[in-house]
């Protein structure tokens, strides 16, 4: 009978006892893009780099610091600033990056390799067959500078064959055995149409068919080669329409003595559903796309050959970019869901749900997408800054403690939304010194945002617009 | 009516905040019943009858004109530590030091050998928190004051020897300020800054409600007696509350001036604000003999009326908040024990058991509630020929340690914990 009690008491303790944590954070690879990186205010820095959802994550795991290919300021692409809000400039810092490669890039010859994986400007295809050399930059050759500073060599022995293969990000992951992995990747497969402001099948959004072939050899080569471990994969930002990159400018206009009338795009006058982007601002403070005689028309599309970006998305186009998203997320889903280690955690219920302010309140602090005094995006109007990031590292620990019982505390939300953002020059110095003939982001602002993002239209773009600057130099 | 609002405003003046019933309600009507953990509804043998049980009033009137005045201090503390996701670990805060002293005041006089006239001021509901300048929780609430003060007129009836009814009905008077930080994300510093403040306030009296009350007060005989007592609700609509918005610089000029085109800094706005107040019941049972008074009470707050804590500004729509609260019913147990040791003195104990209506949920800065254990004892003198006393009254309060859980309708989550409370205070009598 006594034995009976102590056995009854011994199996009711074990019921009792709290459920094992099920995810083994000790060596955890993130796989991504620029939202992984990091990428803030149009830059890669060590600043945001070190508050991206990945650290934040390792973070609360007690992970310690994810190594990754840390930028010094002011970061690889200068960062861009708010300079003034009256007029609204938002420009690249002045600092100068340091002369020296590898002081520049501090992290280069760590002799491992780095858990963040998140490349800038990344597609899904980009993950399985781009490698980099750091020997290129050591020559002064940054053409290839987010992958020669991340994956650093071109190929490495296979560890059972010894045979050199290329050493890609998924390779790099793999190679490195995780434990855990986080995959976000899919964004560039399709908001590229959003920065250029046009869907273009091949240029701006990858083929639906090349996606999932693509998607499927990435998730179910890492599912495959790492079994034990767990691999959770977030889906496309689910909507072009829910950043500020694509809804911060008005698509009307105030003319004196006539009233507020849209503005004009070269296919006609801007309608309700269609949207300007950032650069837009600056065109349109230089009086293009005015509905007065003269006044040239804002460009509507990409053009592939000159690689001059666009500034409308029309509502037919948010509606093919919106539907590609829809495709690659049921893609995502899809491929998640025949991996028993692959866990889809859906970052678009929770955006929808900041978009219709729905959003948790912090102690009274309501966080919105709106630009500049919403919190969560940075100067870029397309990533986030570090509370964006937190945003994303609470969503995800919230998914990863209900659905994988990872036990993960939360972040604390007080010191990060308090904490600020990286300023290298004190802003009550640049006050009252901002041309009025410029707006939102500059020229040279929305460059460094498209060479990050699209660096071949921009590379294509850059070479005449460098002509364009020299000519009214010499003038 | 003029000299009514005489007297309420200086029952204002006295006033300057309220706390420490469960939820915001208050009990401190008398200091024998403090002493007694407020088991005076089968009791009700002092003026205090007047919130306790108005038939017990009845009982009194071979007593004479009486007069009884006091009030009772309560020093309250709590602290405060961060849970995440916000303010998160590591963050702590203790409230400021504060002292409020709801007064009470009672003439009672007979108007024959069976009915009995009262006119009473009280204080049925006050909360008073404030948190320090910097306090996290700043952008709910930094410091907050609602008082209520119940003006009312009863009639006690003898019906016969054994029993007695009464009822009579209050005006109450509300006043409420809400002062509390506005954040904002600085694009400059892309962080969180305060941006202005702003305090909401009721103007003085002219938020009002009528409610009223009833008790039953039965001698079973042996020394037992059986009472009880109700309090209706009552609403309070602030018709001519205002907000004023004063702005803090951030440093940027050109940012302080986009907020200012959004928040009307330095005017004052219309505000509108409801809250329902809960009615309350007892039942009591006590036994008495020349010696000794011995008394149990079980009664009920009808919190679930308060359900939301709505501010609209008319002017301003994008500033109006609804806090849900969805507060639930409340018990509360009453114990009381007398023992009068010589003709002129009393010494009394008291426990009370007091069930917060609060869900954790809607704990916050503005308030943040747990269940109660009061534990009491107090002092009567009565003179040589009756005609004059006092009683005075010392009340240990200790609040239960809560935390939000994660689940903060307000998203402030934490441990609320060390909440304690001393009451202390004394009531004069007069008979002539």
């Amino acid at each position: 009978m006594m034995k009976k009690t102590a056995l009854v008491l011994l199996v009711t303790a074990l019921l009792a006892a709290p459920a094992m944590a099920q995810v083994d954070f000790s060596r955890y690879v993130a796989l991504g893009d620029s939202l992984t990186a990091g990428v803030a205010s149009g830059s890669i820095m060590d600043y945001y780099q070190l508050r991206a959802y990945p650290q934040l994550l390792a973070n609360q795991a007690g992970a310690g610091l994810l190594q990754g290919p840390f930028v010094a300021p002011p970061g690889l692409e200068p960062i861009l600033e708010l300079e003034s809000l009256s007029p609204l400039v938002i420009d690249s810092t002045d600092m100068l990056p340091p002369a020296d490669p590898f002081a520049y890039f501090y992290n280069l010859t760590l002799e491992s390799p780095y858990q963040n994986l998140g490349l800038s400007g990344a597609n899904t295809n980009d993950l399985l067959t781009k490698t980099g050399n750091a020997l290129n930059l050591a020559a002064g050759n940054f053409d290839n500078v987010v992958y020669d500073v991340t994956l650093r060599v071109p190929q490495q022995p296979d560890p059972n064959t010894g045979e050199m293969v290329d050493y890609t990000a998924m390779v790099a992951a793999i190679g490195q055995q995780p434990t855990f992995v986080t995959v976000w990747i899919g964004n560039n497969d399709v908001l590229g149409a959003v920065l250029g402001a046009t869907p273009i099948e091949g240029i701006t959004m990858t083929p639906v068919d090349s996606f999932a072939a693509d998607y499927g050899t990435l998730i179910g080569g890492l599912a495959m080669s790492l079994p034990s471990a767990q691999i959770v994969v977030l889906d496309v930002f689910g909507d072009a329409r829910w950043i500020p990159f694509t809804t911060s400018v008005s698509i009307t206009v105030d003319v004196p003595g006539v009233g507020t009338v849209p503005l004009m795009g070269e296919d006609g006058p801007l309608v309700d559903g269609d949207y300007l982007t950032l650069p837009a601002a600056s065109l349109i403070g230089q009086g293009v796309g005015l509905p007065i005689p003269g006044s040239p028309p804002l460009p509507e599309n990409l053009d592939p050959a000159t690689g001059a970006p666009g500034v409308i998305l029309r509502a037919a186009e948010i509606d093919v970019i919106n539907e590609r998203i829809a495709t690659f997320n049921s893609i995502i889903a899809a491929t998640a869901d025949q991996f028993p280690n692959v866990h889809l955690y859906s970052i678009n219920e929770l955006f929808a749900e900041i978009v219709a302010g729905h959003y948790q309140r912090f102690g009274g602090i309501h966080l919105t997408t709106d630009f500049l005094t919403g919190g969560i995006f940075s100067y870029d109007g397309f990533h986030p800054q570090n509370i964006g990031q937190a945003v994303v590292a609470e969503g995800l620990i919230e998914f990863l403690n209900e659905n994988l019982n990872a036990g993960l505390p939360m972040l604390d939300m007080y010191s990060i939304l308090t904490e600020g953002g990286w300023n290298g020059v004190s802003p009550a110095a640049l006050l009252g010194g901002g041309d009025p003939k410029q707006a939102r982001l500059t020229d040279e602002a929305f460059l460094q945002l498209y060479r990050l993002m699209l660096p071949e239209m921009a590379a294509r773009w850059q070479t005449p617009q460098q002509l364009d600057r020299d000519v009214s130099a010499a003038d | 009516m003029k000299r009514q609002i005489v007297l309420t405003a200086v029952v204002l003046a006295l006033l300057p905040s309220l706390s420490w019933g469960a939820g915001f309600a208050l009990f401190e009507a008398g200091n024998k019943g403090l002493s007694m953990g407020g088991a005076m509804t089968a009791v009700a043998d002092d003026p205090s009858a007047w919130f306790w049980n108005p038939a017990g009033m009845a009982f009194q009137i071979d007593e004479g004109t009486q007069i009884m005045a006091g009030a009772i201090f309560i020093i309250p503390k709590q602290d405060f530590e961060g849970e995440p996701p916000y303010p998160g670990t590591g963050y702590s805060a203790t409230q400021e030091d504060l002292l409020f002293y709801p007064p009470h005041f009672y003439i009672a006089k007979p108007l024959n050998d069976q009915f009995n006239f009262t006119f009473g001021i009280g204080a049925p509901f006050g909360l008073g928190t404030e948190w320090p300048d910097d306090f996290a929780g700043r952008y709910i609430s930094q410091k907050t004051d609602l008082q209520v003060i119940d003006i009312g007129g009863q009639l006690s009836w003898k019906i016969c020897d054994h029993f007695a009814i009464g009822g009579g009905i209050d005006y109450m008077l509300g006043t409420i300020e809400l002062n509390r930080n506005i954040p904002y994300i600085d694009p400059y510093s892309q962080s969180v800054v305060d941006v202005g403040k702003v305090t909401l306030g009721t103007d003085g009296l002219s938020n009002n409600a009528w409610a009223w009350n009833a008790g039953v007060l039965i001698k079973l005989g042996g020394g037992f007696s059986l009472g009880g007592m109700y309090r209706s609700s009552f609403t309070l609509k602030s018709t001519s509350a205002s907000a004023e918005f004063t702005q803090i610089p951030t440093g940027n000029a050109d940012f302080d001036a986009l907020v200012a085109t959004a928040i009307p800094f330095g005017g004052s706005t219309d505000v509108a604000t409801v809250i329902d107040f809960p009615d309350y019941w007892q039942v009591g049972l006590a036994w008495s003999n020349e010696k000794f008074t011995i008394s149990g009470q079980y009664g009920v707050m009808g919190w679930s009326s308060f359900k939301e804590l709505n501010i609209e500004f008319p002017d301003y729509p994008y500033l109006n908040s609804y806090t849900p609260e969805n507060y639930e019913n409340s018990a509360q147990y009453r114990f009381g024990a007398e023992w009068r040791v010589a003709r002129k003195w009393a010494l009394r104990a008291g426990y009370v058991f007091d069930e917060t209506p609060q869900p954790i949920e809607s704990m916050s800065p503005l308030f943040a509630d747990g269940d109660r254990d009061c534990y009491s004892a107090g002092v009567g003198y009565i003179s040589k020929n009756s005609n004059w006393g006092i009683d005075v009254a010392y009340e240990y309060l200790e609040l239960e340690d809560r935390s939000t859980q994660g689940r903060s309708y307000d998203g402030f989550e934490g441990h609320f914990y060390n909440g304690t409370a001393h009451l202390f205070g004394a009531s004069l009598f007069w008979k002539f």
